[in-house]
C-alpha cells in the first residue's frame, strides 16, 4: 500500500516536471527558419486593425498569398514606444513597424534597414525624407504629415462678436472675455500643458530659426537658452492670467475634448484626428480651425511629418516587407492611408481632407508647421520631465527657472552618456 | 540506509522542488542577478558596446531629486496602506463575523472591490474624482452651480485620495483573512472571560487581538510588499501626478529603463529599492514573529 502511494506521488511529480519542462521549452517558440519559409508579413503599428482595414485590404488584393500578422499596440502613455524598445532589445521586431521620429537610437544600433534606395522613398520630398534620416540615409517611409491648430467654436465666438484671433494679443483679449463668463478660452489636458508653449515657440522663435531644437540635442544651446523667455511669457500671460488653470492638471485628453464639445470651452488645440470625436459628442458643433498666430500676426502652426514605416534589419520576410512599402507608396495604398488619417500628403496625388481642415492645407504644403519634441533626440526622456514640471508650475510648486534647470541637467547627462 | 533506499525516500521531494526551483531560477534569480550586473554598466538596451561604470548609477540615484521623491512617495504609500487597512479590516472582520443577519451580503459587498481589476478601479475612480466638469462629482457640482473641486489635481489631496482608494479596494480581502482566523478562536475563551467579568473591550484586547497575531503577520506583510512595489493603481488613477506627487519608484524605473533606455541607471534604482524593501520586510517579519511569540507565550 505504502509502495503504491509512493509510486503515485512519483508519477504525479514526474508529470508536473514534464509539464513544466514542456511549458518552458514552449517559450522558445518555433524556429526562425520555418517562420521565414512561410509566406507571411508581420506588421506592428498603433492604429487599430479596424481603422487600418482599408489599407490592409488593398495589400491583400494585390498579394492574396501573403498572410498578414497584424499587431496593434495603442499609443496611450507612450506604451507603443515602450513595446518597440522592448522588442528591439530582445531582437524580436516585426518585419514592418511604425516608428516616430527621432529614430537616432534605432538607426544607430542597427534595428532599421536603410531604405534610401527604394523608389517610393526617392519619390518623397526632402522634408519627408529628412524627418526619418540618420547619417545621410533614410530609415523610415513617411508619406504624410499631420497639421493641427486651434479648433474654435464658431457660434460661441460669433455670440461674443469675435472673429478667430489674428494674432497672439487678440487671442489673449478674447480669452479674458470668455473667462469673465466662466467659459474656458482653451480646454486642455494635464499631459498637454505645453501646447501653448509650442504655440509661442513656433511663432516667436522657430519662424526665425528652425534649428534651435537641434542645437539643444548636441549641447550647443540649452533649454534655458531656447525656452526660457517663451516659458516666462507663457507663465505670465497664460498661467497667471487664468487661461491655464489648476484643474487642467487632472484632466484627460478625452475630458478636454468633452469640455470643448459641450461648449464649456471656446477652443482646443488638436489635429484632424479629434474631429470625429467632437462631432460625435456634439453633431451641431460649428467649428473652425486656425493656425498658431504670433505676436506679429505671423502663422506657424503645430504639425510634423507623420509617423514613419520602417523595415526591421532582421526582417524574417524581407521581400514581403519591401512589397508592403512599395504598396504604401502606390496611389492605392497612399490614398487609403491618407483617407484613414485625414492627413496631408507629401506626394503628388489628388486627395481630399475634411472640409474643416481645408484652411490648414496651405500651411502643410508650405512647410509652416513644427512640433519641437519631434526634433529632440532624447524626447522620450525629456517629455515626462516637462509634463510633470509644467503641472508643478501650474500648481505653484515649481518655477520656470527650476524646470529649465532640470531639463538642462538631464540633457547634459544624456548627451554625455551617449557620446 | 542503502543508496537505493535513500533515493526512494528522497526522490519524491527532489522531484517536487526541482521544477519549482528551476522556474524560480529562470524567472526570478537570473533576471535579478542580470539586473544587478547591469546596474554597474551604462547599458542602454540597444548598444552592445557596454562599459563598466562602477557605482556611478547608484550615486546618480541619490543626486536625482525626482528619483528620491518617487522613493519617498512609494514609502509613504507602501507604509500608510497596511496601517490603515489593518486598523479598518480587524473591526470590519469582527462585524462580519458576528451574528448579524446581513453578514453574508455585507461580506460580498466588502469583498467585491478585490475582485475587480486594479486598472479598472483606477479608471473608474479617475472618472469619479476628475477635476474636469465632466467628472462624476464635479459634473454634479457644475449642474448645481457650485465651484468645481480640484480633487485628484490637488497636490495636497492626490496622495491621500490614492491611499484611501487603495484601502477601500484592499480592506474586504484582508478582513477575510481575519475572519478565517477569528473562526479558529475557541468560544470557551470568551465564555471564561465573561465569567471572570471581562468587558467586551477587554475580551477584544486580551483574547481576540493576541489570537489574530498570525493572520496580522501575513496580512501586513502581504500589504507592505504589494504596496511598496505598486504601479498599476497609482498609474491608472493619477499617472503619477499632479506633478510628481504620486509618482512611485516603479513608475520612475519604467520611465528611465524602458522609455528613456537607461537600463543601467534604472537597474541601479531597482536594486536600491529591492534593498529598501528587503530591509523593511525582514525587520517587520522579525518584529511580528517576536510579537507572536510574546503573545502566545
Amino acid at each position: 500500500m505504502k509502495k503504491n502511494v509512493l509510486g503515485k506521488s512519483v508519477l504525479s511529480v514526474s508529470l508536473t516536471a514534464v509539464l513544466a519542462g514542456t511549458m518552458l521549452s514552449g517559450c522558445g517558440g518555433s524556429s526562425a527558419k520555418s517562420e521565414a519559409a512561410e509566406n507571411k508579413l508581420s506588421i506592428m503599428c498603433w492604429m487599430n486593425e479596424n481603422d487600418f482595414k482599408p489599407v490592409l485590404d488593398g495589400f491583400r488584393e494585390l498579394y492574396p498569398d501573403i498572410e498578414i500578422d497584424f499587431q496593434n499596440v495603442p499609443n496611450e502613455g507612450n506604451q507603443y514606444q515602450q513595446k518597440l524598445n522592448l522588442l528591439a532589445n530582445s531582437e524580436e521586431l516585426p518585419d514592418v513597424y511604425w516608428i516616430n521620429s527621432p529614430i537616432d537610437n534605432f538607426a544607430k544600433n542597427g534595428y532599421m534597414q536603410d531604405i534610401s534606395e527604394l523608389e517610393v522613398v526617392k519619390a518623397l520630398p526632402d522634408t519627408y525624407q529628412d524627418a526619418y534620416s540618420f547619417d545621410g540615409k533614410v530609415y523610415a517611409y513617411a508619406p504624410d504629415s499631420w497639421v493641427g491648430g486651434m479648433f474654435y467654436n464658431k457660434d460661441l465666438y460669433a455670440k461674443y462678436g469675435f472673429e478667430a484671433p489674428n494674432n497672439w494679443g487678440e487671442f489673449l483679449e478674447q480669452a479674458e472675455a470668455f473667462m469673465a463668463d466662466g467659459i474656458k478660452p482653451i480646454s486642455m489636458a494635464g499631459t498637454q500643458l505645453n501646447d501653448l508653449i509650442v504655440w509661442l515657440h513656433n511663432t516667436e522663435d522657430i519662424a526665425k530659426d528652425n534649428t534651435l531644437d537641434e542645437k539643444i540635442n548636441v549641447g550647443e544651446l540649452t533649454y534655458s537658452d531656447v525656452y526660457g523667455d517663451v516659458m516666462d511669457k507663457w507663465y505670465e500671460e497664460c498661467v497667471q492670467s487664468g487661461i491655464i488653470t489648476q484643474d487642467m492638471v487632472g484632466i484627460t485628453d478625452e475630458q478636454r475634448i468633452d469640455e470643448f464639445a459641450s461648449e464649456k470651452a471656446a477652443a482646443t488645440l488638436t489635429g484632424a484626428w479629434a474631429i470625429s470625436g467632437i462631432m460625435e459628442k456634439n453633431p451641431n458643433m460649428n467649428m473652425g480651425i486656425i493656425p498658431y498666430v504670433g505676436t506679429e500676426g505671423n502663422a506657424y502652426t503645430m504639425g510634423a511629418v507623420n509617423i514613419g514605416i520602417a523595415i526591421s534589419t532582421n526582417a524574417k520576410h524581407q521581400e514581403n516587407a519591401e512589397k508592403f512599402l512599395a504598396y504604401m507608396g502606390s496611389e492605392t495604398g497612399m490614398g487609403a492611408y491618407q483617407k484613414m488619417q485625414d492627413s496631408f500628403l507629401g506626394a503628388d496625388i489628388d486627395y481630399e481632407v475634411n472640409p474643416i481642415m481645408e484652411p490648414m492645407k496651405q500651411y502643410a504644403e508650405n512647410g509652416q508647421f513644427y512640433f519641437p519634441s519631434y526634433h529632440w533626440t532624447y524626447t522620450d526622456s525629456m517629455e515626462p520631465i516637462i509634463q510633470k514640471g509644467l503641472q508643478e508650475i501650474v500648481m505653484g510648486t515649481k518655477t520656470v527657472d527650476e524646470l529649465t534647470g532640470e531639463l538642462d541637467e538631464k540633457i547634459a547627462i544624456l548627451i554625455e552618456s551617449n557620446k | 540506509m542503502d543508496k537505493k533506499g535513500f533515493i526512494k525516500k528522497e526522490l519524491p521531494w527532489v522531484l517536487f522542488w526541482v521544477p519549482a526551483f528551476a522556474v524560480y531560477t529562470i524567472v526570478v534569480i537570473i533576471p535579478s542577478l542580470t539586473t544587478i550586473g547591469y546596474s554597474f554598466t551604462d547599458y542602454n538596451g540597444f548598444s552592445s558596446d557596454i562599459s563598466f561604470v562602477g557605482l556611478k548609477n547608484y550615486l546618480m540615484v541619490f543626486k536625482n531629486k525626482a528619483a528620491l521623491t518617487s522613493i519617498i512617495n512609494s514609502l509613504v504609500y507602501g507604509i500608510s496602506v497596511p496601517i490603515l487597512v489593518t486598523v479598518i479590516a480587524i473591526p470590519l472582520a469582527l462585524v462580519l463575523n458576528s451574528k448579524i443577519k446581513s453578514k453574508n451580503i455585507l461580506r460580498a459587498v466588502f469583498f467585491f472591490p478585490s475582485v475587480i481589476s486594479t486598472l479598472f478601479l483606477g479608471f473608474i475612480w479617475k472618472f469619479i474624482l476628475s477635476s474636469s466638469s465632466t467628472g462624476l462629482i464635479n459634473s454634479i457640482r457644475f449642474k448645481a452651480g457650485k465651484d468645481l473641486l480640484l480633487l485628484l489635481a490637488d497636490p495636497q489631496w492626490a496622495m491621500p485620495l490614492l491611499i484611501l482608494i487603495t484601502v477601500w479596494a484592499s480592506v474586504g480581502w484582508h478582513s477575510c483573512i481575519y475572519i478565517a482566523n477569528l473562526q479558529t478562536i475557541p468560544p470557551d475563551y470568551y465564555e471564561a472571560a465573561s465569567l471572570d467579568g471581562a468587558s467586551k473591550f477587554q475580551q477584544f484586547k486580551n483574547i481576540t487581538l493576541p489570537m489574530l497575531a498570525p493572520s496580522m503577520t501575513s496580512s501586513v506583510l502581504l500589504l507592505l510588499t504589494g504596496n511598496l512595489k505598486a504601479y498599476d493603481l497609482p498609474y491608472a488613477l493619477t499617472g503619477g501626478g499632479p506633478g510628481t506627487k504620486t509618482t512611485m519608484i516603479t513608475q520612475t524605473i519604467i520611465e528611465e529603463g524602458v522609455t528613456s533606455n537607461r537600463i543601467g541607471y534604472a537597474s541601479a534604482m531597482s536594486f536600491l529599492f529591492l534593498l529598501i524593501i528587503a530591509v523593511i520586510t525582514v525587520s517587520l517579519t522579525r518584529f511580528m514573529n517576536k510579537r507572536e511569540e510574546r503573545l502566545y507565550s
